[in-house]
Formats: structure tokens, C-alpha cells, sequence
């Protein structure tokens, strides 16, 4: 039996949201610890982590270890019958090949519950080892969300430069250049809008920005960002969702072909 | 629905045909009196198939009403034949092509009546376009007239249908001629069919020569006609006598059945049975199948020897009978290779030795030949000559001991001095009866002469060929299978590669397919001052030149695994063991009063592989003749392992000291292994798996299987 419910429907609404132009299904991975997904997009160029403690969670109960495999587009479409304010309930047998989402209004007044299919996906799942990161930037994440938006409109790949100064977005393509730097902030009154690059040594890093782009709709999440970038390591961009844990994706570096 | 309808037809072919002939013979009004019988008819046999059919009840008052409708619809025809036949010229070209809606609305009402009555519709279409012999015959109805005119009203009517049929492209078996019986939405559809094909013309020519083949595809449901045809010509020597059965269970002429099989499609195990017309109408599909004429003079030959060995053979069904139910499943006594040739040999003897068997508790067996034969069971084996010995499965297991032998001592346990006079075709594992129904095809050229149909003869060359080729033929299937397997691997990268882009995959797949793994290595080791992998092939745009992320976190395999990709796993491992002889972590050791026994020396977990029980595959037959030659040496010991597979009776025989140790282990009604089945190659196999953990020191014991009293009389230890 596994039961997880979350006071406010709108989380999980925007957890889908910031999936599910990545992965078309995903596989739940359920323990008591709490609720796990890996999964890479299509091209295996990215990668999803999602992370949801269990002491998130309102209650929390997972008595087996259980898989779910779900497609994200249906998941979302029951998400989208969600009021913001319900209460939301996930609820599956052990050996279920279905899924019961359970939305409460806050009155208890509505109840309604979805059952969707589960799949069996067959899915690589990564390791992915401890790295210490050449630079940490961490920036609003609206700020990296025009960013990424802005720069996009100049080339498919961004090249990220991380000094000590700050840390620089850079696009060149037909239309001409486009810089954006970022400056550590000095002040530290709002820490949602501040600036803090952590570094060992620079790294330049070129990605592709359709990418960013899907990364970027965690956004609304969290109000922060976190890049780790190390040279010749995938960038981690990392959503940290309040008091349930975090959404990490992982974008391969392109190849760079600075000398040709 | 096929009852119904076969129950229908007779009646219908009278009423309808009848109605039909009239219709041919008489003009536009005789026509119509012959429509209304043939709806009567056809109202009758509705209540009749409807009433015959319980599911159909509940369609009895629509089609009450709908026979109204019918009549109705005569009314309507009279009319409409009247206005064709003031200007049928007209109503001709009109129909050709673009079908107007007014005429259509007057076909549809001949539609309608083709539904309800196909007889009565052939009429129409005679009668409205006789007058016309035009040479753009471009309605159905006209490009049918030639040919009714030639064909019988039968024929006729088939015809029709057919051509309702053909445009209609439905897969349902229903005969047409006599649809108006079935029920309504057939109906409907038929008519639906018609309009459709009735402004196509072209389609016609079609239809005409699809009309042969849709009938020999659908023989069964156009039985009426076929079997008609064959039980005319009698003289056809398919028909004479049902030959046909694919089954090829145990029945004692299995060995030979088979054979048949092979060579033609056809077996032959149901003389008994009197020609029935189905059988006959079987018959007629599968000679088709095979393409006819070729085949037709081989069962000639297969069907005229039969009969006569069948009769022979009866005695032993018999005892075969009784001796399966009666002994267990690893009984040696259900052989099956039987030959045609057989002199049936002392039918006695198949049935005395039915009474002797015990079950016993464990589905293999080893068997224990007891070289003193107490019971007086062997008056029948005695008077099997030897010529014949390979006739049958009989069990002979001890049977041709002479009754001089004297009683003699349990064999003492001394080195196999065992090996009889002929080693050599001991260790020859025949391939003969027991393996031919694994192999994929049927050896090429065998002919039904009674000598090739004999399936194990004494010309040892004769069955190293055989072997060879079933060898071979194994060998291919599994290159073909590896070939499959690398070829998958190989399409494997480029699907990976696919996501990267569409272009990029379409230049993968034209060169070399070791291209896409070099590139693919060469990605992953590349650093960040390397270039462009492939210049040219790398126009897309997203992804274009994007490393994947398995280039930088290895795949981690899920450490839990489905039961049947454990099972799978497992059942690998076995294959692998048994490929590679695998013996590890055995050891013999001499135990008193045992003699040689495998001991563990390392752990064993619970359904590891241990050994295999390596011998010579023989069949059935075979182990019998060999059980009664061991049975002359006392020091031969036990190792004729009996176990059944696939309904297939097989014995390993390994009584030969090959030093591999899966033979040496002892017997123990509590043993530590169990014996399983592994096909490898076509071929089964027998592992010893460790029944529970084994520590290290244990004896290795299993369950011989042998419960007979008489065994236990001479082999003692086989109490414990």
C-alpha cells in the first residue's frame, strides 16, 4: 500500500509542469524514504532527478517498494482537474497497475478521485557519482529563466563562463552576439535575488539552450537556481522545492568546436 | 452458425436451386414465381435455423418481419422488371458508371432483393439483360451473364455469391448461395457489397479469377460443393479413404505417422473412422495446400500399404493403451517408434508387459535393471525375433531373457567391465524417432516407400547421415539465430544514435555498422579541445553535437530483476553449465558398501547447477534393446535414466564410465538434487540442481525414481 498526501495541489501541479516537456512517462520510485524519479529525455542528452522526501509529505506511507511507471501527459491532465488549494492524495496498491489520485477541497466539501493506468517502463537508470563541482552559481531563477529565454533567440547553444568575477552567458549565431553577465551581488538583504558563485577554478561550458529552456520550467518552484558546472561534467541545474526536496536536471555538455 | 447452416443447405439447394433453374429456364414472370417459392423456402428455413440456433431467438421476430419485407420487396421487383424491360438498354449504361441516384434507388430495390434471395436474384439479372448479348458488359449482372449461362444453377448461385462475396473482402466463411438464411446484418452487408461492386466494372475480371481461389481458400464453408465434387469422382484416390490426422500423439504408428508427416503434410492414423465427408473436404484443402498435383500420387502409395499394417497393429494399440495408463509417464514401455514393416510381434507381449509397471514417485527415472526375471511375464517377449526387436517400443526391458538363465547374486560393485561387445554403436546416440518432431524441416527427399518410412534401421551409416543433417540443421538454425542477434546489436547503436538526430541516423545506417560504435567511443573520450566528430552528417540542429548524459554516468542496472528475466538468467546459466560440461566443486570419493560417490567441496545454493547427467541420448526402442543386453552383465549397474519430455519419452544412457561424474552420484530417496530438464540445441538435457543448499563435505544423492518391487529385490539400497 502506498499512500502519500500533499497538503496543496499546486506543488505536484508544478512539478508535472516542469517534467513533462522533458519526459513523456517516468517511473515513480516509491520507498518509505520517499518518492524518486530519474529518468533521461528522449535523446539522452538530459537528465530528470526528482526528489520528494517523505517527511514532506502531510502523510506518507509506503509499505513496499513500488515502481510507477506513468505516462506524465495523463498525469498531468489529471493534475489540471486539480484546484490549487486541494488537498491532494496519491494512492496505490503493492501490485497495482493503477494509480488513484485523490483531490480534496480544503472544506472537504468535493472529492474527487482520478485512477490512472500505470506502465511498465523499462528505463536506464543512472549513477551518478558525487562530484565536486568546479563552480556553484546560484542566481534567481527567473533571472536564469530570461537568461536562457533571451539568449535563445541568438543561438541553438549557450556558452556558460564562470570566473571569479561572475559568471557570463554568452550566444553568437546569425543575428549577431548576445552577452549577459552576472556579477556576485554584494549585498545579501534578499537572498532570492542574490548572486553567489562558489568557485575552485573557471570553467567555460557550452550547452544547448532548448534545453535550458525546458529546465526552466521548474521555475516557478523555487526562487533560486543553482548551477554546478565542472569541465567535462554535465551541468546541474538544480530547483530546490520547499520542505519536499529538489529537482536536479542534468544537461551534457555539447561538444565544442572552438577550433574549427 | 455453422451447424445452423449446414443443417440449412440441403433444403435450400432444393428450394433455391430449383427456384433458380426455373428462373433460368422461364422468362421475367416465371421468375417471379420462382423468387416467391424461394422466399417461402427461405422463410422456412429461418424459422427453422433460427429455432435450431438458441442465440438466435431473439432475431426470429425481426426476421418475421423482415420476411414480410421480403415479399413486399417481390411486389416491387415485378414492377421494376416490367420497367427493364422497356428500356434495358438504357438502365444498362446508365449503371455503368456514376450510378444516378434514381437508378440507384431502383437497383437498390433488386439489392434488396438479392439480399433476401440470391437464387431469385440471379434470375433477375438473366432476365433483365438476356435479351442484350452487348458487348460492354459492364454491370455485374451482365459480365455474369456469359458465365451462368455456361455454369449449372448451382453453379450459377455460387457464383453470384462469390461475387457478393469478393466485394465484399470480409473474411467471414459464410456460403454465400444461401445468405438469405443467415441472419440480417450479413444482409446488409452483402447488399452493401453489391452497390459497391456494381459501378465498378474493372473490378469484374477480378473477381472471375479470384473466384477459383476464394472458393478453395473457403472449401470448408463451400464444402457443399466440394465434397459434392469428390464424392462424384470417386475414383479419386484422396477421397477413397479418409487418410487425415495432424495428430501425432501416441498413438503406436507415431514413429511412422511422422514420417509422413513430413514428407506430406498428411498423416495417417484414422482408418478406423469411416469416410466422412469432411474428412474428404480436409482433405481436398490440404492437397491444395501443398499444391495439388505433385503431391497426389504419394499418398497413393502411403494410403494403400496402411491399412493392412494397421490391422496388425491393433493388437498393440492395445497393449500400448494399457500400458500408458497404467505405468507412469517415465515408463520405458511408451515407446513409440513403430514401423510399418513391423511383423507384429507377438501381441502378447505388449500386454503382459501392461501389467507390470509401477509409478513411481519422482517424474524421471533411473532405471535399475534387475538381471533375474522372477516374474513369468516374459511368454511374449520370448517369441520377438530379433529382426523385429526395433518394431516396437514394447517394453522389453528384460523380456528377451531366456528363461534358462538361472537366478543369479546382486551385482558387486566392481569397475565397469561393464561396457559390452559394442562400444562402439553404444556410444553413438542415434537420432531417430524421439528427435524428429523437434527438428524444424523434415529431411528433403524422403519418400514414402515403407523401407524410408521405417524410421531407426540398422545401418549405422544410414543413421550418421541422419544425425549429420539434423546436426546441420540445428547448426543453422543457430547461426541464423546469432546472425538475428548481432544483427539487433548492431541496429541497437544507431537507434541510440537515433534521438541525436533523423539525418544523423540515416547516415548511420548506410555505412558499416561499426561506424556508429567507433564515433560513439570516440564522443565519449573526447575532451574538451577536440573537434567535431563527423563533419559531414551533422546538420540537425538541437542536439547536433551534444553529448549524451550515458556518456557520463554509467547505467546502473537495476539490481532488482522481473522473475522471468531471473528465470531467463538462470535458465542461461544452466545452457552455459551444461555447454562447458561444467563439474566444479565435485569430488569422487569410495564409500563403503557404495562404492563411488560425489561429494561436495564447495557450497551449493539452493537450484545451482551441479552436474549434468551425461550419456547417450537414445530413444525409447533403443534403451530397451541396450537394458536387455546390460541386463546379461551383472556389473552394469544402473544408468539408464528415463525421463520424459515434451510428451517424449527419451533415455540418457550412461552406462559407459565416461568419467564425467553426473552418473556416479547415488541414489537416496531424500536426496539433495533434483533432475531437470534443458533443451539445448533441440536437445534435452539432463542437470542435477541442488534441491537445497549443499554444504561443502555433503554427498551429492538424488531420487533414483525406481519403485518397482523388482528393482527393489535386486537392488536393495533403492529402499532408501
Amino acid at each position: 500500500m502506498f499512500e502519500a498526501r500533499l497538503g496543496q495541489a499546486t506543488i505536484l501541479k508544478k512539478i508535472l509542469d516542469a517534467i513533462k516537456d522533458l519526459l513523456n512517462e517516468a517511473t515513480f520510485d516509491c520507498s518509505d524514504s520517499g518518492i524518486q524519479l530519474q529518468a533521461m529525455d528522449n535523446s539522452h542528452v538530459s537528465l530528470v532527478s526528482l526528489t520528494l522526501r517523505s517527511d514532506g509529505f502531510d502523510k506518507f506511507r509506503c509499505d513496499r517498494n513500488l515502481s510507477m511507471g506513468m505516462n506524465l501527459g495523463s498525469m498531468a491532465k489529471i493534475l489540471k482537474c486539480a484546484n490549487n488549494e486541494d488537498n491532494v492524495t496519491m494512492k496505490a496498491q503493492d501490485n497495482a497497475d493503477t494509480v488513484t489520485i485523490m483531490f480534496e477541497s480544503a472544506n472537504q466539501e468535493k472529492v474527487s478521485d482520478y485512477e490512472m493506468k500505470l506502465m511498465n517502463l523499462d528505463q536506464e537508470h543512472l549513477g551518478i557519482p558525487e562530484t565536486d563541482f568546479s563552480c556553484v552559481v546560484r542566481m534567481p531563477a527567473m533571472e536564469f529563466a530570461r537568461i536562457c529565454r533571451d539568449l535563445s533567440q541568438f543561438s541553438e547553444s549557450v556558452v556558460i563562463c564562470c570566473t571569479k568575477e561572475g559568471v557570463k552567458f554568452s550566444a553568437s549565431g546569425d543575428v549577431g552576439t548576445a552577452n549577459i553577465k552576472l556579477a556576485q551581488t554584494g549585498n545579501v538583504d534578499k537572498e532570492e535575488e542574490s548572486v553567489t558563485i562558489e568557485m575552485q577554478e573557471p570553467v567555460t561550458l557550452t550547452f544547448a539552450c532548448r534545453y535550458l529552456n525546458a529546465f526552466t520550467k521548474a521555475t516557478p518552484l523555487s526562487t533560486q537556481v543553482q548551477l554546478s558546472m565542472c569541465a567535462d561534467v554535465p551541468l546541474v541545474v538544480e530547483y530546490a522545492i520547499k520542505d519536499l526536496g529538489h529537482i536536479r536536471y542534468y544537461l551534457a555538455p555539447k561538444i565544442e568546436d572552438n577550433e574549427t | 452458425m455453422i451447424m445452423v447452416r449446414r443443417r440449412a443447405r440441403p433444403a435450400k439447394e432444393t428450394g433455391g436451386g430449383s427456384a433458380a433453374a426455373a428462373v433460368a429456364s422461364d422468362g421475367a414472370l416465371s421468375m417471379d414465381t420462382a423468387a416467391a417459392v424461394a422466399v417461402a423456402g427461405g422463410n422456412h428455413l429461418l424459422d427453422d435455423q433460427y429455432f435450431a440456433s438458441p442465440k438466435r431467438k431473439d432475431c426470429r421476430l425481426m426476421k418475421a418481419s423482415e420476411n414480410l419485407k421480403i415479399s413486399s420487396d417481390v411486389v416491387a421487383l415485378e414492377e421494376e422488371a416490367n420497367n427493364k424491360g422497356v428500356k434495358p438498354t438504357k438502365a444498362l449504361t446508365d449503371r455503368t458508371i456514376g450510378v444516378p441516384l434514381a437508378t440507384r434507388s431502383q437497383t437498390r430495390t433488386i439489392e434488396n432483393f438479392f439480399k433476401a434471395n440470391a437464387a431469385a436474384k440471379c434470375g433477375i439479372t438473366l432476365n433483365t439483360h438476356h435479351p442484350e448479348p452487348i458487348k460492354e458488359q459492364k454491370t455485374i449482372s451482365t459480365a455474369e451473364l456469359p458465365l451462368s449461362d455456361e455454369l449449372g444453377d448451382e453453379e450459377l448461385e455460387r457464383v453470384v455469391g462469390d461475387l457478393l462475396y469478393d466485394g465484399h473482402s470480409t473474411a467471414s466463411s459464410d456460403s454465400p448461395s444461401y445468405q438469405h438464411e443467415n441472419e440480417h446484418e450479413e444482409v446488409m452487408q452483402d447488399t452493401f457489397a453489391l452497390r459497391e461492386t456494381s459501378p465498378v466494372p474493372v473490378l469484374m475480371a477480378d473477381f472471375q479469377t479470384h473466384r477459383s481461389g476464394l472458393r478453395d481458400s473457403h472449401s470448408s464453408s463451400h464444402s457443399s460443393s466440394s465434397s459434392g465434387g469428390a464424392s462424384a469422382t470417386t475414383d479419386n484416390i484422396f477421397l477413397q479413404e479418409p487418410v487425415l490426422t495432424l495428430d501425432i500423439d501416441r498413438t503406436p504408428t507415431k514413429a511412422s505417422s511422422i514420417k509422413i508427416n513430413k514428407s506430406f503434410e498428411l498423416a495417417s492414423a484414422v482408418f478406423s473412422s469411416p469416410p466422412s465427408v469432411l474428412n474428404a473436404c480436409r482433405f481436398n484443402q490440404i492437397v491444395t495446400l501443398n499444391g495439388g498435383g505433385q503431391c497426389e500420387p504419394q499418398p497413393v502409395v502411403v494410403a494403400q500399404p496402411q491399412p493392412q499394417p494397421q490391422l496388425q497393429l491393433q493388437p498393440h494399440h492395445n497393449g500400448f493403451e494399457l500400458d500408458q495408463h497404467d505405468s507412469s509417464s517415465c515408463d520405458s514401455g511408451v515407446a513409440c517408434s513403430l514401423t510399418i514393416s513391423a511383423e507384429s510381434p507377438a501381441a502378447g507381449g505388449g500386454a503382459g508387459a501392461a501389467a507390470r509397471r509401477r509409478k513411481p514417485a519422482t517424474p524421471h527415472r533411473i532405471l535399475c535393471p534387475s538381471p533375474i526375471k522372477t516374474l513369468p511375464r516374459g511368454d511374449g517377449g520370448g517369441l520377438i525375433v530379433p529382426g523385429a526387436r526395433k518394431t516396437s517400443g514394447i517394453m522389453m526391458k528384460g523380456d528377451l531373457l531366456s528363461p534358462r538363465k538361472s537366478p543369479r547374486k546382486l551385482p558387486t560393485t566392481t569397475a565397469a567391465v561393464a561396457a559390452c561387445k559394442s562400444r562402439r554403436r553404444l556410444n553413438q546416440p542415434k537420432p531417430q524417432a524421439p528427435y524428429q518432431p523437434q527438428q524444424p524441416q523434415p529431411p528433403p527427399g524422403t519418400q514414402p516407400t515403407n523401407e524410408d518410412v521405417v524410421v531407426i534401421d540398422d545401418d549405422e551409416d544410414d543413421d550418421d547421415q541422419e544425425e549429420d543433417e539434423g546436426e546441420e540443421d540445428e547448426d543453422d538454425v543457430h547461426a541464423l539465430l546469432k546472425a538475428a542477434e548481432e544483427l539487433e546489436n548492431l541496429n541497437k547503436i544507431p537507434i541510440a544514435n537515433s534521438n541525436k538526430s533523423n539525418n544523423h541516423v540515416k547516415a548511420m545506417l548506410k555505412p558499416a555498422p561499426a561506424k556508429p560504435r567507433a564515433a560513439l567511443t570516440k564522443g565519449g573520450s573526447k575532451t574538451k579541445t577536440g573537434s567535431k566528430i563527423q563533419p559531414g552528417p551533422l546538420p540537425l540542429a538541437a542536439t547536433n553535437g551534444n553529448r549524451e548524459m550515458t556518456d557520463f554516468f554509467p547505467v546502473r542496472r537495476s539490481v532488482r530483476k522481473t522473475k522471468t528475466a531471473v528465470k531467463e538468467e538462470w535458465l542461461r546459466n544452466l545452457e552455459q553449465a551444461v555447454l562447458e560440461e561444467r563439474s566444479e566443486g565435485l569430488q569422487v570419493r569410495n564409500f563403503m558398501g557404495k562404492g563411488r560417490g560425489v561429494v561436495a567441496v564447495r557450497h551449493f545454493k539452493r537450484n545451482e547447477f551441479v552436474v549434468e547427467y551425461v550419456g547417450d541420448l537414445i530413444s525409447i526402442s533403443d534403451a530397451t534393446d541396450r537394458e536387455r543386453r546390460y541386463a546379461l552383465d551383472e556389473n552394469a549397474g544402473c544408468y539408464m535414466y528415463y525421463f520424459k519430455h515434451k510428451n517424449q519419452q527419451y533415455c540418457i544412457d550412461a552406462t559407459v564410465d565416461t568419467g564425467k561424474l553426473g552418473r556416479l552420484i547415488n541414489h537416496s530417496r531424500a536426496g539433495n538434487l533434483m533432475t531437470k530438464v534443458v533443451v539445448i540445441k533441440q536437445r534435452p538435457h539432463l542437470v542435477l540442481l541442488a534441491k537445497d543448499d549443499i554444504a561443502p563435505g555433503e554427498e551429492l544423492t538424488y531420487d533414483y525414481g525406481d519403485r518397482s518391487k523388482e528393482s527393489l529385490l535386486h537392488h536393495p539400497w533403492l529402499a532408501f
